[in-house]
């Protein structure tokens, strides 16, 4: 019995297609590609949950309030809520601090700053907007009858040391730079984020330091101001993993901080 | 097989197999995007969707292209998706380059220091799960594919030899490991214990089990053949000079036209003096004719026992590459060559001397007295070459279809065959 032509076919690049691998790839190939799309679906619906992040797009905008630049650079505005005090940070992953260094009477002087609001779980942050060249500076100083009240560093509220389990985060990312903005997959630019100055934050899930079920605590060193140097870079190691860490409760502003005691990282 | 060198040799079967392997790229990535913003809650980072849509394509590519090869030896059907792996290859490099690069950019960019050092060094240790610099092993990942998609024309393959080209490319199994650890460790440790990580979970493990078993499988079926293998001739009383030679078995027990496959040393008594033990040898059978090449193609090592004859010539099942079974050389102006072997039909058992002529040894075929059985299955064969020879209304390369028989897939820019050579 004589072979059946179609079933005998054997397949050459420059040749013509035989019939017997025509079928197989009419059926096989668009199976195969649905198969991918389906786990492609699959796999995008399975995602965890983005956060409830928000950055501000569009033009940016006035923020009036009082500065204070310890710990971090903060703009106080009144009547807002628990978010009236907003963390200010630059454009890219630095953050305010450089930018008001060399200015004399700054501190706690009461300024009108153009830029873009970052928030979540009512905890606000303003991106300064770079201005758009010589002349044009996003931070005026706002003529003002009430006398400059400087905050040098964070309020202890004068409780004993606690020892508290959550993540390190860069507060730009995790307030809605970045979705998610917390995580391993997310620590090298969370590293570079604090190491940049934006300031840190240990986010606390579980409510241990009894504001719900977030918690945000701004790091601060033993003396309530913020971290630099070495005290900076004891912490970035553990940036962006779940750790625990002991310090005095206090306050900033309308943020929360915690003084971290010293040497616990080396 | 080309003779002077194009970028690409570019046929209908690689535009078709282009374009369907880039609309479904397309298609994975719009589906992945779309899905992750339909079913966000609160809006996502588009460019971390990039990242995972592009992280997940790749490798999902990878899996895929790891799996043509064994399948294709289990079925020849998958011969077409083999031939033009190359572009699947190099496009899943492409892939990865976008998914490292969006990471270096968005994770690594816009601070106080290098991108590269900034993710790669992010973790800080070995032995922690979740502190595992889980970035590494995706860039050394990278590094491989970059090396293997950088010398995958045949421009390379002529400059540094099939074998050492075909080394450097075994090593993207050097590369699936890092990228199983690097998913692995990057999603499943972090993200594990939620729907994500679970899904990874069980997407990536199947992935795994099955590149793994079609290589198991495909495996011990290769050593199962080659251990039945043949047996060496210790002492042949009325023809002495065949002692050493080894007994390939009955000249029915190859189909008109294509080969048996026979590994010297596979069976008793060892390879046979002069012989190379693993080695295979491809016994061709056609129009009455026996003849034996190395089942090693010189394109690229393709497994030529598994190819046919086509226009008189032994024809690799991989990329189409040609050589005349007589001589091993392929037909002019190709200047490619593999090793013969001497052989001798004694009524009809067919022996071999296992000992490798020079490439390009003409070699005078043994002759079988064809049954009326035989003479049917000529003409069938006839009838198929008829069916599958080169067609030359495709589009082939450059003057490939003109005055040669001999098609082949070459690209590289030299010496192979008659046309032109490309990727």
């Amino acid at each position: 019995m004589a072979e059946d032509r179609s079933d005998s076919g054997f397949y050459i690049g420059y040749s013509s297609l035989p019939r017997r691998h025509r079928v197989f790839l009419v059926v096989a190939v668009p199976l195969a590609i649905a198969g991918m799309l389906v786990g492609a679906l699959g796999l995008a619906m399975a995602q965890p949950a983005w956060g409830d992040g928000f950055w501000e797009t569009g033009d940016a905008r006035e923020f009036r309030g009082t500065l204070s630049l310890e710990p971090y650079p903060m703009l106080h505005v009144e009547g807002a809520g628990v978010g009236d005090s907003y963390l200010l940070v630059e454009m890219g992953k630095f953050g305010a601090g450089d930018r008001f260094a060399d200015l004399e009477g700054i501190d706690g002087a009461t300024v009108a700053i153009r830029g873009r609001e970052l928030r979540r779980d009512g905890r606000r942050m303003i991106e300064i907007d770079p201005g758009s060249g010589e002349g044009d500076d996003p931070v005026s100083v706002l003529p003002s009858d009430k006398p400059a009240v400087r905050i040098r560093s964070a309020v202890d509220e004068g409780g004993d040391v606690v020892t508290i389990a959550g993540e390190i985060v860069d507060s730009k990312c995790y307030l809605g730079a970045m979705k998610p903005g917390a995580g391993r997959g997310h620590k090298a630019c969370a590293t570079l984020c604090v190491s940049g100055g934006i300031p840190p934050v240990l986010v606390v899930r579980d409510g241990e330091a009894g504001e719900g079920a977030v918690s945000y605590l701004l790091l601060t060193d033993a003396a309530g101001r913020g971290l630099r140097g070495s005290g900076l870079e004891a912490i970035e190691p553990m940036i962006a993993e779940g750790i625990e860490v002991r310090g005095r409760l206090g306050r900033a502003g309308s943020w929360r901080t915690l003084r971290l005691e010293p040497g616990q990282f080396d | 097989m080309t003779n002077r060198f194009v970028w690409v040799s570019w046929n209908r079967h690689k535009r078709v197999y282009d374009a369907v392997l880039g609309l479904a790229m397309l298609a994975f990535l719009a589906v992945f995007v779309m899905g992750s913003v339909v079913f966000a809650e609160n809006g996502v980072d588009p460019m971390v969707v990039l990242i995972r849509a592009t992280g997940t394509l790749g490798l999902v590519m990878l899996h895929l292209i790891l799996c043509i090869g064994p399948l294709s030896r289990f079925t020849d059907r998958v011969a077409p998706l083999l031939y033009n792996r190359r572009h699947f290859g190099v496009a899943m490099f492409c892939v990865g380059l976008v998914h490292a690069g969006l990471v270096l950019l968005y994770y690594g960019g816009f601070g106080n220091t290098d991108p590269v050092s900034a993710v790669l060094l992010s973790g800080r240790s070995f032995g922690s799960l979740g502190a595992f610099p889980y970035e590494m092993l995706g860039f050394a990942a990278l590094v491989i594919l970059f090396v293997m998609a950088a010398t995958s024309h045949d421009f390379w393959l002529d400059l540094l030899s099939p074998g050492v080209w075909k080394w450097i490319h075994m090593s993207v199994y050097a590369a699936y490991p890092l990228l199983v650890g690097h998913v692995a460790i990057g999603v499943l440790a972090v993200d594990g214990a939620d729907a994500f990580g679970s899904a990874w979970t069980w997407v990536l493990g199947a992935g795994v089990v099955c590149v793994v078993t079609l290589h198991l499988v495909a495996g011990l079926r290769e050593l199962t053949r080659d251990e039945m293998g043949s047996t060496v001739i210790e002492a042949d009383e009325v023809a002495p000079e065949r002692v050493g030679w080894i007994t390939v078995g009955s000249v029915d027990d190859i189909p008109e036209g294509r080969a048996k496959v026979v590994c010297l040393g596979g069976g008793v008594g060892g390879a046979g003096d002069g012989a190379k033990r693993g080695e295979r040898v491809a016994v061709f059978r056609d129009k009455g004719r026996i003849s034996a090449v190395t089942n090693v193609c010189a394109h690229q090592g393709g497994p030529l026992g598994e190819g046919k004859i086509v226009d008189g010539c032994v024809t690799c099942p991989w990329h189409g590459y040609q050589f005349q079974a007589d001589s091993g050389l392929s037909p002019p102006p190709y200047t490619d060559r593999i090793a013969t072997y001497q052989v001798r039909v004694d009524g009809r058992t067919v022996y071999l001397d296992p000992r490798a002529l020079a490439p390009g040894t003409r070699v005078e075929p043994a002759f079988f007295e064809a049954s009326p059985e035989d003479e049917r299955l000529f003409e069938d064969v006839e009838v198929d070459r008829a069916d599958s020879s080169i067609d030359r209304s495709v589009d082939l390369p450059g003057d490939q279809s003109v005055g040669t028989d001999a098609g082949g897939d070459a690209e590289d820019g030299s010496s192979h065959g008659p046309v032109e050579t490309g990727f």
